[in-house]
């Protein structure tokens, strides 16, 4: 073997380390002395294992400091790899780090073409440490049963099937187990996967050696080119691996640095800081570097390998064992060790550790020579000083220093080292404080790097200055090679791509004129107005600069333009007039396109501008008005209206979003790739993201009197600043509305807004950590055009993480869109297009009035989406945009294929990425899961303890009518039984505030003893499980009826009455005030429903204002203010007016009940007459019962009753809220007859509002003021639906036994109510899995096929069927087996269109579709052919002679009752179209045949 | 001619202030170039003819409420209106407004609310 084959070339290098992404970083770095450490991350490491608590160093670490890569290294391609993006979820994330850095070394090192790829070997040296991956594993196979036994100790009588819960609960919270996942954890794959993805044939491995691997991964690879086994290797080291037990493993050896800092060859060292990183270098033997040309960094002149042996201990290496390791390293290089200028020590900053190597260096290269002066000496140093000890990864940070240092020829930096640890003068080296010029007068630059491993291995490597560096530049990097480009047409969801037929309708008819000034473009419109035949086409007239376009030339329009050239001023827009004496975009001026979010109505259609551009575009949901199809139709319209501009000419210089329209930036700008853009919508579902409670308000004035306004108010935010006429507010609706009476007060518009997101309020912040998943998901390249924000009101940032971040935390900060428009035009923006409908264009004009700038939408709901955006276009044209005008005259030729849409502005596009993950934060169990979990400690459960005592009251059961049989007696004794002891339950419960209370806090005195008042000022939390253990009574409060026996009891929704809730609020007032009782409760609201099944633990809060004055709520769900005094006031007479036009109720209260009329089981059922109806009230007799809150619940019955029998529709009426309930003297007993009266005093579309008199005994007991009832959507149909389902259809069944059932509730409030009737609890969880639209067109499907099959049985007999008591699975697409009773087997053929839902039984293979009827010629036709189709596309291969068709007029709707029902008008919007429906039975089997 | 839809004879000399006053106003908001071409009156339509926007609507109405003060409540009048009529409403209907309001005291201006 010649020497140059024994000497090793270095020609790549790649690495990622603290502070560095890349070895150009690293360099710079190690050359500026930059100290890369930093404090930990939170998501790294747990913050609890930093706290002050030390007791033992073993869970608890003294320092929080430590290397840690930049997370812009954590930005992975995968598409590079060819690794899907779902495969990368499931890696050890250091595989996926080692593969980037191997094939960074390999660009760097030029490709290695030139090399046959399989003689490349890769060698890395990794430890088996707890890497992230692993503890992901490890928590999920291990912990969570381990949790499990350890609370299965403590409690052992919570059943098993709790615990398995818990362990549920626990495991998801790890995400989802692919099966995929476990093979990324196999360690060796950090070679193997590089040896895979770059298409390695030679040896691949890992292997470990501590500290020292990098430098014996080395040394195993220069064996392998030395043999001639390989002809080049990947060597060096990986370690991301910053768990806590690893930092345990220091600190307990006591080696991790207290004073948080890593100060290697320094007096007072305290121990190392824990890093990661990767290193990678490309080795070569020389004469084939040389031969080949490659840049050679330096030669690696010998490597030296030696045990300790015996001695080896931990805690104090051996001299011996690292001298033996160098003395071999150099007579392997055959080089003198006097002649090495650099050391690169191991320098792990440990006294011990420190003292023994520099006592190594000391033997081998001898002591100082006190005649060589200072400067003179050689360099002795370490990187772990810069990035900490990087482990298995270490010696490769080390090699790569000591590399480009002779490369280079710079002698580096040591930090930290300002007073050098004594044994450092015995050695003949010395420490740099900063870099030095390293002069290469004396034979070639030298340098040794020492790695000593745990347990006594140790490692040296000499590496020599290339005495002829012929190096080459670095071919192209693979990172430049162009993505493929993806269309950004968004697929159609429900078919096979078709790009609706070019509308002929469009004809681009504007007068367009140009002149060298303002009088030029007057005569030749003068010319072009004399002279009729100059009036054909749509040429610019004339030539020049200045321009006039008048769209729509009339005559009118044609006047005013010529008056208007005269004055020679500016004209943008209105008549349709556009004039620019000097362009603003010729002048220089920057186009922005503007992203707007959602609108109170969105009504945009852009078919018509897809068809003309031939863009494939997806159906736009019809009348959508949910967040989510909004959300989606924006996003659509915006990149259709993009792509549709940039073909015409107009290419964005910039873009901006206002709120959600941010996002449609974001995919605009591509700083997410197009392919990418669609995936994000599907997983995100905006609608599901939709805060309760929270109200936007439009107010017609700035930001200033806006938070002017609600500056007082809690929970009120300003969330957008518009304009200086327009900013938004956001909080709960009392709030608002508070806000919107003194803004009426200051004669300031103010309109309550339709969507109730909560973005840009700090209510939307419990769901951010959602959004901000999926941005962390999402690969990111550095944008296309500038996107700006405005939460910054500046451009984006380029780095990802801070993309990912603002595009998040956008959502709970104010849009200051005003500010973000003047930041643009003071940048330089003189034209603003709105890419689809909204209000943006008003905004830029109110914020830049009188300004030199033009906005105009590109998009407007009263034109068609061509004539509008031919007007932008025409507009940008003026400006001197050059608008490609041919594009506008014709559309896309007819067959021509679908167009990429993607436009490409010359600038090339880098990868896409994703997000590592290196976190491996602890498991943490929501409030939600908790409280469902409900586990408690044995010294807490007071509800099971309380149960089991005597009810002090005696059961009250006289207000029962006497039902005859035994069982139902049994009933009542069992529900009243629960009853009382429930009672002492939210009793015993409300008393002894909860271990949760909050400051201040108070305890009640023992049992007994007297109970001072809280003073004023006094808080109070107390929680309260809302459950049916809890309040066992609420299974006759439940909304939905189901068949007898029915056991899931959410099915039915049980929920607590608005009555309780008030009972509920004035005992925890009377318990804050002993003595008192309470008189009056006044400003009740409830909030939103309380269903206790499943079960959900409340917060009631009591805050004590004055003496005998609480304010008290439970939060979230009700609230009121409660009066108490010593004694109520003297009961007054009953005082009610008359009734106008009294009559006899057509319902008796017997039937109230049994015909549910009422939905209240027994314990609520307390109407015992009721005397007369009248115009404005009720009169009746209810019985005071002891159920909580029954009492008053009835009264409002008897209310409900009135607007049920009295009002035409939306007579569904549930309470809402009381101005005042007084009370006088004490509640009437148990059983007693109160006559009640109620008097109707307003009916409003939404609500109806009633004063009550409860009389007892002759005087008045209860007084009620203002009680208000919303009321809901109802008509009859879905009435009937709530009230008798087992014996109604919602679908209508067509002459052919076709169910159709149209969607006709237009918000998701109404169409939850549907849902719930119909869907069990099982299928709910289906539903709730769906995105927002997918739940539509589901549930339409669902009820159209439970009809058809209910239709089917009661045709056959079968007695009444309620929805949930069918099943129904999927049987392939467009079909369902149907499980439940008769039902068993039955298969149904379902199909959806937008708002449509049809079902037919029949036979396996048979098919069912729908499909809009064009109203034009041959529209029927055509819906034919496409019904056909639609079959075939469900499987089933048909003839069309097998195919039957039915019409569905435009108003579908009626309910059909067992056995007939009335014919009900549908509410269906005017412009719905004729729907065709189309079947066939064939069986598959007979498909051969009947061809 | 301006004036001759007004109804309230005796507001007949006030009205043509107001008009002028409004033109001002509607100058100022949409710009004076375009109120010179498009010669305001009575019969002149905000949306049609001025081709006004919502922004723009709300600047005018704080205008107003500035240079008339307490005495009208351009929101409360607004909020009376259907869709329909806000789009349709001419400059004539605005200035009658505005000179019924001031030619009577404020509180029986006041369009009754929607409760009945």
């Amino acid at each position: 073997m010649t020497d140059s084959d024994a000497t090793i070339a270095v020609i790549g290098l790649g690495c990622i380390y603290p502070g560095a992404v890349d070895v150009g970083t690293f360099w710079r770095n190690i050359e500026s002395g930059i100290d890369a450490i930093t404090s930990a991350p939170t998501d790294r490491i747990d913050p609890r294992y930093f706290a002050a608590d030390t007791r033992n160093g073993v869970d608890r670490f003294a320092c929080n400091r430590g290397g840690f890569v930049p997370s812009e290294a954590l930005n992975f391609d995968p598409g590079r790899f060819g690794i899907m993006p779902v495969a990368v979820d499931g890696a050890e994330p250091d595989q996926l780090l080692a593969l980037g850095t191997a094939a960074a070394a390999v660009d760097d090192a030029g490709g290695l073409d030139d090399v046959a790829r399989d003689r490349v070997g890769v060698i890395l040296g990794r430890g088996g440490y707890l890497t992230p991956g692993l503890v992901r594993l490890d928590q999920r196979v291990r912990t969570a049963d381990q949790l499990v036994d350890t609370l299965r100790d403590l409690l052992p009588d919570v059943a098993d099937d709790r615990l398995l819960e818990v362990k549920d609960a626990f495991t998801a919270q790890l995400g989802e187990l692919r099966p995929e996942s476990a093979i990324g954890l196999v360690p060796n794959l950090a070679a193997s996967r590089i040896a895979n993805r770059l298409d390695l044939g030679g040896p691949a491995y890992t292997m470990d050696a501590a500290c020292a691997s990098s430098l014996i991964a080395v040394d195993a690879a220069i064996s392998e080119l030395r043999s001639g086994r390989c002809d080049a290797v990947l060597a060096g080291g990986v370690h991301h691996c910053h768990d806590v037990t690893l930092w345990s493993v220091f600190s307990q050896l006591g080696a991790l640095s207290r004073s948080g800092q890593i100060r290697p060859f320094a007096r007072g060292a305290d121990g190392i800081l824990v890093a990661e990183g990767t290193g990678v270098l490309v080795l070569e033997r020389l004469a084939d570097a040389e031969r080949l040309g490659h840049r050679i960094y330096a030669t690696i002149a010998g490597t030296g390998v030696a045990s300790d042996g015996r001695d080896a201990t931990l805690m104090s290496p051996r001299v011996d064992g690292q001298v033996l390791a160098l003395e071999r390293a150099y007579r392997d290089a055959g080089i003198d060790p006097d002649s090495i200028g650099l050391i690169e020590g191991h320098g792990t900053a440990t006294p011990a550790g420190d003292r023994a190597e520099l006592e190594t260096l000391r033997r081998v290269y001898g002591k100082s020579d006190d005649g060589v002066a200072t400067e003179g000496r050689a360099v002795l140093g370490s990187v772990k000083s810069m990035i900490g000890h990087a482990m298995p990864a270490a010696g490769a940070a080390g090699l790569i220093k000591a590399i480009l240092a002779v490369h280079h020829g710079v002698l580096p930096p040591t930090l930290h080292a300002d007073e050098p640890n004594p044994d450092v003068a015995g050695t003949r080296f010395r420490l740099l404080d900063r870099a030095e010029p390293w002069a290469d007068g004396s034979g070639r630059r030298r340098a040794g790097v020492n790695a000593f491993g745990f347990g006594g291995i140790n490692a040296h490597i000499v590496i020599e200055q290339h005495g002829s560096d012929r190096s080459r530049a670095s071919a192209p990097s693979i990172a430049s090679t162009p993505t493929v480009v993806q269309p950004i047409a968004p697929p159609d969801p429900t078919g096979p791509p078709a790009p609706s037929e070019p509308s002929g309708r469009f004809r681009f008819d504007a007068l367009l004129v140009q002149g060298r000034d303002a009088a030029d473009v007057a005569e030749h419109l003068a010319a072009w107005r004399s002279d009729p035949h100059a009036r054909a086409g749509s040429d610019p007239i004339g030539d020049g600069p200045v321009r006039l376009a008048v769209v729509d030339p009339t005559e009118r329009r044609l006047d005013l333009a010529a008056r208007l050239l005269e004055k020679g001023r500016p004209w943008r827009g209105r008549n349709d007039i556009w004039f620019e004496p000097s362009g603003l975009i010729a002048d220089g001026g920057r186009v922005a396109f503007l992203l707007p979010g959602v609108e109170p109505t969105f009504d945009a259609d852009v078919t018509d501008v897809a068809a003309w551009f031939g863009l494939n575009v997806a159906t736009l949901p019809e009348g959508a008005t949910e967040l989510e199809a909004q959300g989606r139709g924006i996003f659509a319209v915006g990149r259709i209206l993009h792509t549709a501009l940039v073909e015409l000419g107009v290419v964005p210089d910039d873009i901006a979003g206002h709120s959600l329209g941010e996002w449609t930036g974001v995919f605009t700008a591509e700083l997410v790739p197009a392919a990418d853009a669609d995936r994000f919508l599907d997983d995100l579902e905006p609608g599901s993201l939709e805060v309760p409670g929270v109200v936007f308000a439009a107010l017609g004035c700035g930001v200033d009197v806006a938070s002017e306004v609600i500056a007082d108010l809690d929970d009120v935010v300003v969330s957008h600043d518009n304009c200086p006429h327009q900013s938004v507010i956001c909080g709960p609706a009392d709030a608002i509305s508070q806000a919107m009476v003194r803004l009426a007060g200051r004669k300031i518009f103010a309109q309550e807004l339709p969507f109730r997101s909560g973005f840009h309020s700090p209510a939307f912040e419990p769901y951010l950590d959602i959004v901000r998943h999926h941005w962390d998901r999402m690969p990111l390249q550095p944008a296309r055009i500038p996107l700006w924000s405005a939460t910054t009101c500046s451009p984006y940032p380029a780095d990802p993480d801070a993309v990912r971040r603002l595009a998040a935390d956008h959502l709970v900060l104010p849009v200051r869109f005003r500010e973000l428009v003047r930041a643009m035009h003071d940048d330089g923006v003189r034209a603003f297009v709105q890419l689809g409908v909204g209000s943006l264009v008003s905004f830029v004009d109110d914020t830049l009035r009188g300004e030199e700038q033009m906005s105009v939408s590109a998009h407007a709901a009263a034109r068609s989406g061509m004539d509008q955006l031919a007007r932008a276009a025409t507009a940008l044209w003026v400006q001197g945009v050059d608008i490609d005008l041919d594009r506008l005259r014709a559309p896309l030729a007819a067959g021509s294929p679908l167009r990429p849409a993607r436009p490409d502005h010359g600038r090339a596009p880098s990868a896409p990425t994703v997000r590592l993950t290196l976190a491996t934060p602890s498991i943490r169990l929501s409030t939600r899961t908790v409280g469902e979990l409900d586990l408690r400690l044995g010294s807490d459960t007071d509800a099971a303890a309380t149960r089991t005592t005597e009810a002090p009251e005696p059961a009250a059961a006289g207000h029962r009518r006497g039902v005859g049989s035994a069982l139902q007696d049994e009933h009542d004794l069992l529900l009243s039984e629960s009853l009382a002891a429930g009672r002492q339950v939210l009793d015993a419960r409300a008393a002894r505030p909860s271990r949760r209370a909050t400051a201040p806090e108070r305890q009640d005195a023992p049992g007994g003893a007297p109970v001072p008042a809280d003073p004023p000022g006094t808080s109070t939390r107390e929680v309260l499980r809302v459950d049916l253990d809890t309040f066992p009574w609420l299974i006759d409060h439940c909304f939905y009826r189901q068949a007898d026996g029915w056991t899931d009891l959410s099915d039915r929704f049980p929920v607590l009455p608005m009555t309780t809730m008030v009972e509920m609020l004035g005992d925890a007032a009377r318990r804050r005030q002993p003595g008192l009782v309470v008189t009056r409760i006044e400003n009740i609201r409830a909030m939103r429903w309380l269903p206790a099944s499943p079960a959900v633990e409340v917060t009631v809060t009591t805050r004590v204002v004055a003496s005998g004055h609480v304010e008290a709520s439970i939060d979230g769900y009700a609230r009121a203010t409660v009066r108490l005094a010593a004694a109520t006031p003297p009961a007054p007479r009953p005082a009610a007016r008359p009734l106008t036009a009294p009559r006899p109720s057509p319902v008796a209260p017997g039937p109230l009940y049994e015909d549910h009329w009422m939905f209240h089981g027994p314990t609520f059922q307390g109407v015992r007459t009721i005397d007369a109806l009248g115009d404005d009230g009720v009169d009746g007799v209810i019985e005071s019962l002891p159920t909580p809150g029954a009492f008053l619940d009835n009264a409002g019955q008897l209310y409900g009753w009135w607007v049920i029998a009295t009002v035409d529709q939306d007579f569904l009426a549930l309470p809402q809220s009381i101005d005042a309930i007084e009370r006088f003297g004490a509640p009437p007993p148990i059983g007693a007859l109160v006559t009640t009266t109620v008097r109707i005093t307003e009916v409003t579309d939404r609500t109806v509002r009633a004063d009550l008199e409860l009389v007892w005994d002759g005087v008045v007991n209860v007084r009620i003021a203002g009680w208000v009832d919303r009321r809901f959507d109802s008509d009859e149909d879905l009435w009937l639906m709530l009230r008798q389902p087992e014996d109604h259809l919602l679908a209508a069944i067509g002459p052919s036994g076709v169910a159709v059932v149209a969607e006709r509730w237009r918000d998701s409030a109404s169409r939850e109510l549907m849902a719930r009737r119909y869907l069990t609890a099982a299928e709910r969880t289906t539903y709730e899995g769906l995105n927002p639209r997918a739940q539509r067109l589901w549930l339409l499907g669902r009820i159209a096929a439970k009809d058809a099959v209910r239709h089917a049985l009661w045709d056959e007999g079968h007695g009444p069927l309620f929805p949930a008591e069918l099943t129904l699975r999927d049987d392939g697409p467009g079909a369902v087996i149907a499980h439940g009773g008769a039902a068993d087997g039955r298969r149904v053929a379902l199909a959806t269109t937008e708002w449509l839902g049809v079902a037919r039984l029949t036979t396996a293979g048979g098919a069912i579709s729908v499909t809009t009827v064009d109203p034009a010629p041959g529209g029927l036709d055509r819906a034919r052919d496409r019904a056909t189709d639609l079959l075939t596309i469900r499987g089933a291969d048909v003839p069309a002679t097998t195919v039957r068709t039915e019409l569905i007029g435009p108003e579908p709707h009626s309910t059909t009752t067992r056995p007939s029902g009335a014919d009900l008008r549908p509410n269906a919007p005017d412009d719905r179209k004729d729907h065709l429906v189309a079947w066939t039975d064939l069986p598959r089997s007979d498909r051969g045949r009947a061809r | 001619m301006p004036g001759q839809t007004f109804h309230d004879p005796t507001a007949a000399v006030h009205a043509d202030g107001v008009l002028a006053d409004v033109r001002t106003m509607i100058a100022e908001v949409i710009g004076e170039d375009y109120v010179s071409e498009a010669e305001i009156d009575a019969d002149t339509a905000f949306y049609a003819d001025l081709e006004i926007e919502s922004i723009e609507f709300i600047a005018l109405g704080e205008a107003l409420q500035v240079h008339y003060g307490d005495g009208i409540d351009f929101p409360a009048w607004i909020a009376t209106m259907e869709v329909d009529e806000i789009i349709a409403m001419r400059v004539g209907q605005l200035v009658d407004h505005i000179t019924a309001s001031l030619s009577v005291p404020a509180d029986a201006s006041r369009p009754g609310g929607a409760r009945g």
